[in-house]
C-alpha cells in the first residue's frame, strides 16, 4: 500500500472511532470515501451552523485527494451551491488559506472540513470570489447580506 | 550475478518440470515445481548478498535484498528485521533514494511478525481456557456425585440442591469466559499515543528528527517534504534544511521501550 491509503486509512479509521462521540455535536454529517476501492475520492456533509444564515441548510461537498497528499492540499468544493463571499457560486470554488498557501500535513479532512463550516459563519470579505455578497457585507448591509444567504440556503440546500 | 550454478541447475529443472505439467494441465504440480524453482531461486538470492556483504559490509541495498530473501523464503524473525534495520541505517547514511521503500519493508515486517506472535498467544490462550473450563465441569460433576450420595429423601429438595449446583457453576464458566473476553480485548486495544506518530504520515515513528522549531518527524516523511515542497518547516513554515536535523534520540528510546512492554504484555 502507498502513503497516500494508508495514511487515509487512518484517518478513516479515526473517523470510525470517533463517529459516535461527535456526530452529535459537530456540523459534519458525513464525512466518507465515494467507494471502497478508490480513497482518493471523498464526498462530506455538513449542516449550516446554527444561528448562522445557513442553518438549517445541508451542504454536499466533493473532496479530491492528490497523490501526494499529506504534503499537497486536498481540493474541496461546495456540490450544493452556496452563497458566501469566499466561495464562486457557479462552481463551489472555495477560498481558504489553508486549502492553499497555508496548508500543513498536520490537519486532516476532517479538520480541513470543520474549517470549511468554520468559514460559512466567519466570511473575509477582502478575498472574494462572489463580489456580491463580500459587497453587501463591505458596505455594513449585515441585514441584507443575510437574508440573501437565507434564500439561497432556502432554495438549495433544504429539501 | 553469481548464481550458484548447481542450485541454479535445480532451479531450471524444476521450472522445466512445471512446464511439463502446465502443458498437461497438470496444474497443482505444475505450481509445486514453480514454487520450489522460486524458492531456489530467494535461496540464491540470500547467497549472493551474503557474498556481497563480505565484500562491503555497509552494502545498503545487500542488506536490504538479504531481508527480503528471507522473508521471501518464509524466514520471517529477528535475522530478516535485523538486516532489513540495518539496511535503513546504510541507505539513509548514504542518501539512497530507496530509504522510504527499505522503512516502510521494515515496518511490515515488523507488523507481521507481531501477527504471527499474537497467534501464538491466543492459540495458548485458548487451549488455557479449555483447561479451566473441563476444571469447573469435573467439580460441577463432582458436587452432583456428593449430592447422590448424600441420597436426599425429598425429590423437591433433592432437585433444588442440583440446580443450585447448575446455576453456581454456569455462573462461574461465564466469568471465566469474560475475564478472558476482556484479555482479548484489551490486546486489541492498541492504539499508539499521538507524541510516538510522525505529523505527517501518522504512523508509529521509526527514526524521529527534532527541527529547529522544536517539532519532531519521521525523518524519510520530512526529506519528502523538504524534497518536494520545499526548505522550511511543514508546520510551523520556518525556514529549515536538511542538515538542520537533528535525531530526537530520547524520543527514539521512549518509542522502542513502548514497543518492547507492548510485547511483554501481548498486545
Amino acid at each position: 500500500m502507498d502513503a497516500v491509503s494508508r495514511r487515509l486509512l487512518k484517518e478513516l479509521q479515526d473517523l470510525q472511532r470517533d463517529r459516535a462521540s461527535s456526530a452529535a455535536t459537530s456540523e459534519l454529517e458525513e464525512l466518507a470515501p465515494m467507494d471502497d476501492a478508490d480513497l482518493l475520492s471523498w464526498k462530506a456533509t455538513m449542516r449550516g451552523p446554527e444561528g448562522s444564515p445557513y442553518e438549517g441548510g445541508r451542504f454536499h461537498l466533493t473532496i479530491q485527494v492528490p497523490s501526494n497528499y499529506p504534503l499537497q492540499p486536498p481540493k474541496i468544493e461546495f456540490v450544493t451551491r452556496v452563497c458566501h463571499p469566499n466561495v464562486r457560486f457557479a462552481t463551489g470554488e472555495i477560498c481558504l488559506d489553508i486549502l492553499k498557501t497555508a496548508w500543513s500535513p498536520a490537519w486532516t479532512l476532517r479538520s480541513t472540513c470543520l474549517a470549511i463550516a468554520l468559514l460559512l459563519n466567519h466570511p473575509e470579505p477582502s478575498s472574494p470570489l462572489n463580489v456580491d455578497a463580500a459587497n453587501l457585507l463591505r458596505c455594513g448591509d449585515q441585514l441584507g447580506y443575510e437574508s440573501l444567504v437565507r434564500m439561497y440556503t432556502r432554495i438549495y440546500a433544504m429539501q | 550475478m553469481a548464481y550458484d550454478s548447481a542450485r541454479a541447475a535445480s532451479a531450471d529443472k524444476h521450472k522445466l518440470l512445471g512446464n511439463g505439467h502446465f502443458a498437461h494441465q497438470r496444474y497443482s504440480s505444475a505450481i509445486k515445481e514453480y514454487t520450489t524453482a522460486i524458492l531456489d531461486r530467494h535461496e540464491d538470492m540470500e547467497l549472493d548478498c551474503r557474498k556481497a556483504l563480505e565484500l562491503d559490509k555497509t552494502s545498503a541495498r545487500a542488506h536490504y535484498l538479504l531481508g527480503k530473501a528471507l522473508i521471501y523464503q518464509g524466514k520471517l524473525g529477528a535475522k530478516a528485521i535485523q538486516a532489513l534495520e540495518k539496511a535503513y541505517r546504510f541507505a539513509v547514511d548514504q542518501q539512497q533514494p530507496y530509504a522510504k521503500d527499505v522503512l516502510q519493508t521494515l515496518r511490515t515486517a515488523r507488523r507481521e511478525q507481531w501477527e504471527r506472535d499474537q497467534r501464538e498467544r491466543n492459540a495458548t490462550d485458548v487451549t488455557l481456557l479449555g483447561y479451566m473450563r473441563q476444571l469447573i465441569e469435573n467439580e460441577r460433576q463432582r458436587a452432583h456425585r456428593i449430592l447422590t450420595e448424600a441420597g436426599l429423601k425429598n425429590n423437591d429438595d433433592r432437585r433444588e440442591a442440583a440446580a443450585a449446583i447448575n446455576d453456581e457453576h454456569d455462573q462461574r464458566l461465564a466469568q471465566l469466559e469474560h475475564v478472558f473476553e476482556q484479555a482479548n480485548e484489551n490486546a486489541r486495544k492498541r492504539d499508539v499515543p499521538d507524541y510516538f506518530c510522525d505529523k505527517i504520515s501518522f504512523s508509529l515513528m521509526h527514526d524521529p528528527v527534532i527541527t529547529p522549531s522544536g517539532i519532531t518527524y519521521e525523518r524519510t516523511e520530512l526529506q519528502d517534504h523538504i524534497k518536494h515542497i520545499g526548505d522550511f518547516d511543514p508546520l510551523s513554515r520556518q525556514p529549515m534544511k536538511e542538515k538542520d536535523l537533528v535525531p530526537n534520540l530520547a524520543l527514539r528510546e521512549a518509542i522502542e521501550d513502548y514497543l518492547q512492554k507492548q510485547e511483554r504484555l501481548g498486545h
